[in-house]
């Protein structure tokens, strides 16, 4: 593996993976250092053999996505006040550890494809239209995704809140809907 | 000051210099892997042992005299003989990798893999040495299904299941712990959480298999015992088959469906073609179809069998 060919490749893409892990712990530094710092030794186990990908920052944020699935599944958070997430409000996005780190734990328990959505919804603030371009999916196909993964992380967060946990405002209009305008 | 989801200069610094530091670690203390030329001879020694399988076969179905006889135990002992060198060959392969894992040349889970070719080589040697046995005794080809007749007196298809049942179950130990050294990996995030889905499923396989030889055993007393009919006990035989294989196939389906998201998202990102994606909806709808299949062997045996009681 080349020495430098790998430290540019760092250089170009350290911000940006940062930026992706922080926003995913609630900007626990602490934590997003050790998950960078795991990403990164895992690139160095593979890349010498492989070489460094074309893509490399996309090979990195989906390591670094996968490490923090196998963080999350290993640690059982600790719960916090349901008001703190309302899955129903299209602002909402997990601003502290605590919230993140539930939120996370719920969604490492997840299908890929349905965690995926709700990511590209809650942490990257993208609306319905971008996420079905960037998949080449219809939007009517990525609400469905969201409502779906939206009720399935709904139920795994009860595990942690308990019965207070955020429930559907049944018929009434959703975050989906709302951001889409 | 750096805005929340910036990295300080402090840590960026900090992670580049171990970067540079493990890649010339790395550099002068390149993965060393010793096993791989004794693989290539265990592979290629396999290949010849499939070829004296056919032989085998085929000597059975052909001949039908002495002369058949002749060529089938000898085609039997040939196998016996392929059978102790692949055993010795496995016993040399783990001592190997045992002397690497204590020099820190290969990791733990290679000596488990090795292990386990040792247990599988030893089984096919006993196993190849009871069929030898037994053609020599009855002058044909070895019979394993459920109902067959003692032959002097000996039960040869249970002390096959035996082996088969002690292999197995050394299999499973195994598995198991490598299973448990996957999940360490994965929580190191060294590990895709797919491979751990496999891992399981390897254990779930083995665990059927080691459950289906148990309740063929029990089949086979209850034919000795004169509790069951030779009828009954093909088609008992045949239900614990395809239920292993039900239990076997439940959980590829979930790893094919993990495959697909994968192949997808590789796609996504620029790193994945079509022709993957294809592939992945491929063997998803082969898994499912799989399992359906299975299901329907199994309803259609259970029929039969109610009938039959």
């Amino acid at each position: 593996m080349r020495e430098d060919e790998t430290i540019r490749a760092y250089r170009e893409t350290i911000g940006p993976l940062y930026a992706y892990v922080s926003r995913r712990v609630g900007g626990d530094r602490a934590l997003a250092e050790d998950l960078v710092q795991e990403t990164w030794m895992r690139a160095l186990d593979v890349w010498p053999r492989k070489g460094v990908p074309g893509e490399p920052l996309a090979w990195l944020q989906r390591v670094a996505r996968n490490t923090m699935i196998s963080h999350f599944r290993r640690l059982r958070p600790e719960p916090v006040d349901p008001a703190a997430i309302d899955l129903e409000d299209p602002r909402f996005s997990p601003q502290k550890p605590d919230v993140a780190a539930v939120v996370g734990w719920g969604m490492a328990r997840l299908r890929r494809s349905h965690a995926e959505v709700l990511e590209a919804f809650y942490f990257e603030g993208q609306t319905v239209a971008e996420i079905a371009r960037a998949r080449s999916l219809t939007e009517r196909a990525v609400e469905g995704r969201l409502r779906r993964a939206r009720a399935g992380l709904r139920i795994r967060l009860a595990r942690i809140v308990g019965k207070r946990a955020p429930v559907p405002s049944g018929g009434t209009e959703n975050a989906e809907q709302t951001r889409t305008r | 000051m750096p805005n929340r989801h910036e990295p300080d200069s402090e840590f960026v610094e900090r992670l580049r210099r171990q970067i540079e530091s493990e890649i010339r670690r790395r550099d002068r203390f390149p993965d060393v892997r010793s096993g791989k030329r004794r693989g290539l001879t265990l592979a290629a020694l396999m290949l010849l042992s499939m070829g004296v399988g056919a032989a085998v076969t085929a000597a059975a179905y052909q001949a039908a005299d002495d002369a058949r006889l002749e060529r089938l135990v000898s085609a039997f002992e040939i196998q016996a003989g392929m059978a102790s060198d692949r055993l010795e060959l496995a016993n040399a392969e783990l001592a190997g990798l045992q002397r690497d894992l204590e020099l820190g040349m290969v990791r733990l889970t290679e000596v488990f893999e090795a292990n386990i070719r040792v247990a599988a080589a030893e089984a096919a040697l006993e196993t190849v040495r009871l069929d030898l046995e037994e053609a020599r005794i009855m002058g044909r080809e070895p019979l394993d299904d459920l109902a067959a007749p003692l032959v002097g007196g000996r039960d040869f298809v249970s002390e096959r299941l035996r082996i088969d049942r002690t292999a197995a179950e050394a299999a499973l130990r195994l598995e198991v712990q490598k299973l448990a050294g996957a999940e360490r990996r994965l929580e190191l995030g060294l590990m895709d959480v797919v491979d751990i889905d496999r891992a399981r499923a390897r254990v779930v396989e083995i665990e059927a298999a080691v459950d289906a030889l148990r309740r063929k055993l029990e089949v086979r007393g209850q034919v000795l015992g004169g509790e069951i009919g030779d009828v009954e006990a093909g088609l008992r035989g045949l239900e614990i088959e395809t239920e292993q294989r039900l239990r076997a196939l439940e959980p590829r389906v979930g790893i094919a469906e993990s495959e697909l998201d994968l192949a997808e998202e590789a796609l996504r990102i620029g790193t994945g073609d079509e022709v993957a994606i294809r592939e992945a909806r491929l063997r998803r709808l082969q898994a499912e179809t799989g399992l359906v299949e299975a299901e329907i062997e199994l309803a259609r045996v259970r029929r039969q069998l109610g009938e039959q009681r």
